[in-house]
């Protein structure tokens, strides 16, 4: 074999395994999953209510009605709701994407729960159609924290023209 | 194309070597390193992950959060990193908390990451590097809680920025050692290599110099074959080659001796009757005046043709002697301009026909006889198939190996024609089909070159500038024995 050819060949033979292996360094990586989220314990117990308002990054964030009453009922989680985020949670930075209501309107809000149990029909005061999905979200899921069922219902939202829309409390897979 | 000059075989097969021991060793140390520096970086990856996880499932959390209870539980994952101390990073809301004082968030947690665990709440690591070159360990641990049979994220991250540099310290090292390694595993690859070359070498030496004696007609060369391998083999080839080509040599060298004894007993035999013959034809030829024209006619034939067949045999013994080198110089001081003057008038060859260029006082050791026998020769050939006038030039010429004394010989006549050159000095070759009976034996340049020979000198035949055949006679002028 002529040496200059048996050079070339151990350089192509060499040269990419040295490059394979990033020799010499710790190379950066994109993001990796690992394992599941970690499950802190909430200082309330689940007798405590919950509403649901939107933090500056996107989605939905949990709150605990520490001041409410225990054991709440659905109506008094979604007039929380409509109410707007309290002086805490906007000092955390969480916002609601439902319009602002006055105390008449709030009186033509109402969850009514299905015979089985397997339907939960939410009426809101103002017309659903420009809702965000997020503002929907924040609905579903307080009405579900509220109504307290397991499998968890389907959740019709419904606004003073009669207008029905089944939500979902789960983020819409994108 | 060619760039590089031939490379031996002891260069080739170093070469070789180390080529493969290279290979083999940059391959082992590369895998290997890979495989160590993956199971560190694994170790610490899992380490930090699991233990940020452990220590956030341990707190207890009120939501909403506000920047006292962010900073209570930032502070209390900070207090236990794990395999390396690190800087927690809290987020919640807008709320930033650390426990690095007076930097509330890092630039090493990419939006990349943020995005990963808001919108798919699970661990998550990524190695980063910073400005100034150190990587990091990003570990993103999102906080959710228990709610109606699932988990639910609370809105709460943390992430746990940790130094690799005790990774990238181990990581330098193995490479480190990897190096060092490799320089004396190279070195000890060359000993195998020059053990190898030596074990192919020293055959290939030996043939060579066997074959160089045998080249210089040592026909007893043999090699001294060891193992059973394709070398031990070639040495054996060789040795029956050597072998058929000595007895071939020999058969043939005992046909020549046979075939030149004979010849030369042939001539020694044929001289005794001749010389008896001799004697009588030159009574015959004394009587011849008295007989009638016819016989004397006849008998002077006889006559001439029987001093004919004695030049002959004397020629044939003379041969026979330089065959069977048996031929011996007597050597001797001589002027040769002297010689040759002396050689011309015993030929009587005085009369004009020669004309002579001979510078005084050149001094030459030599053997005056076969001297004389060379130079009567070239000029009596000279004169009989050349033509008149003929010229004798001598001359010293001073070489490196010691002066040398030439003598040219050239005729006027038609010259040599080309295909006749390359054969004039063969024995009983005639430049004329016609003239097959002239007077020569045929053996008379065939003897002066042998006679030249003897002296250690050439002989060269060539045609002139003028067309006349030229003889060129190149011997020492210093003849040793």
């Amino acid at each position: 074999m002529n040496p200059a050819r048996a050079a070339a060949a151990a350089t192509a033979l060499i040269g990419p395994l040295l490059l394979s292996t990033g020799c010499g360094s710790i190379a950066t990586t994109g993001v990796v999953e690992s394992g599941r989220a970690g499950t802190v314990r909430l200082a309330a117990g689940p007798e405590t209510g919950m509403v649901y308002f939107v933090p500056p990054g996107g989605g939905i964030a949990p709150v605990m009605l520490l001041s409410g009453p225990s054991h709440p009922s659905p109506n008094y989680l979604l007039s929380r709701l409509l109410a707007g985020p309290d002086t805490a949670t906007q000092e955390a930075g969480l916002t609601t994407e439902l319009p602002g209501v006055d105390n008449k309107m709030m009186l033509q809000a109402g969850i009514t729960i299905g015979d089985d149990g397997s339907s939960v029909k939410v009426k809101l005061p103002f017309p659903i159609g420009p809702l965000s999905a997020t503002a929907r979200r924040q609905v579903a899921c307080t009405a579900l924290a509220g109504v307290r069922v397991s499998p968890a219902p389907q959740v019709t939202l419904v606004d003073p023209e009669g207008k029905q829309e089944r939500v979902e409390c789960g983020a819409a897979a994108d | 194309m060619r760039r590089f000059a031939p490379l031996g075989l002891r260069t080739r097969l170093i070469a070789a070597f180390l080529l493969v021991a290279g290979i083999c060793a940059v391959t082992t140390a590369a895998l290997t390193y890979q495989q160590a520096r993956n199971a560190i970086l694994k170790q610490s990856q899992d380490t930090a992950v699991s233990t940020l996880r452990d220590l956030v499932e341990a707190q207890t959390v009120v939501l909403p959060m506000d920047q006292r209870e962010l900073q209570r539980v930032v502070g209390e994952l900070g207090k236990r990193g794990q395999p390396h101390p690190w800087t927690v990073y809290g987020e919640y809301g807008k709320l930033r908390a650390s426990t690095n004082q007076g930097s509330p968030t890092s630039a090493v947690i990419s939006d990349q990451l943020r995005r990963q665990v808001t919108s798919n709440p699970h661990g998550a690591f990524q190695r980063t590097k910073d400005r100034p070159g150190n990587t990091h360990l990003v570990v993103g641990m999102p906080a959710v809680f228990q709610h109606i049979g699932g988990r639910e994220a609370t809105g709460a991250v943390f992430y746990a920025v940790m130094s690799l540099d005790t990774e990238q310290t181990t990581v330098d090292a193995m490479v480190d050692a990897a190096k060092k390694g490799a320089v004396p595993g190279l070195a000890m690859a060359v000993i195998p290599a020059l053990l190898a070359a030596r074990s192919v070498l020293r055959p290939v030496r030996d043939m060579r110099k066997a074959a160089q004696r045998l080249g210089r007609g040592r026909l007893d060369t043999r090699i001294e074959v060891r193992g059973a391998d394709e070398l031990a083999g070639l040495a054996r080839t060789f040795n029956e080659t050597a072998r058929a080509l000595e007895q071939s040599v020999s058969e043939l060298r005992d046909a020549e001796v046979r075939a030149r004894r004979f010849a030369a007993d042939v001539s020694h035999e044929l001289r005794t009757p001749l010389a008896g013959m001799l004697a009588v034809t030159e009574v015959l030829d004394e009587g011849a005046e008295d007989l009638d024209a016819d016989t004397a006619k006849a008998l002077r034939l006889i006559s001439a043709e029987t001093g004919k067949l004695a030049v002959l045999v004397e020629d044939l013994m003379e041969i026979s002697r330089f065959d069977a080198r048996a031929a011996e110089l007597n050597l001797d001081d001589v002027d040769v301009a002297e010689a040759v003057t002396k050689t011309l008038e015993r030929r009587h060859w005085t009369d004009g026909r020669i004309r002579t260029d001979l510078p005084p006082d050149i001094r030459a050791r030599l053997d005056p006889r076969r001297f004389d026998v060379v130079l009567a020769n070239l000029v009596g050939n000279a004169l009989k198939h050349g033509g008149a006038p003929v010229s004798v030039r001598v001359r010293t010429a001073p070489l490196l190996t010691g002066d040398r004394l030439l003598i040219e010989v050239a005729d006027s006549g038609p010259g040599i024609a080309p295909e006749v050159l390359p054969h004039i000095f063969d024995r009983f070759f005639k430049a004329d089909a016609a003239r097959t009976r002239s007077t020569g034996s045929g053996l008379g340049l065939a003897i002066t070159l042998e006679n030249v020979r003897l002296h250690g000198g050439t002989l060269h035949a060539a045609n002139g500038p003028a067309g006349g055949a030229l003889f060129i006679l190149d011997m020492p002028l210093e003849v040793t024995v």
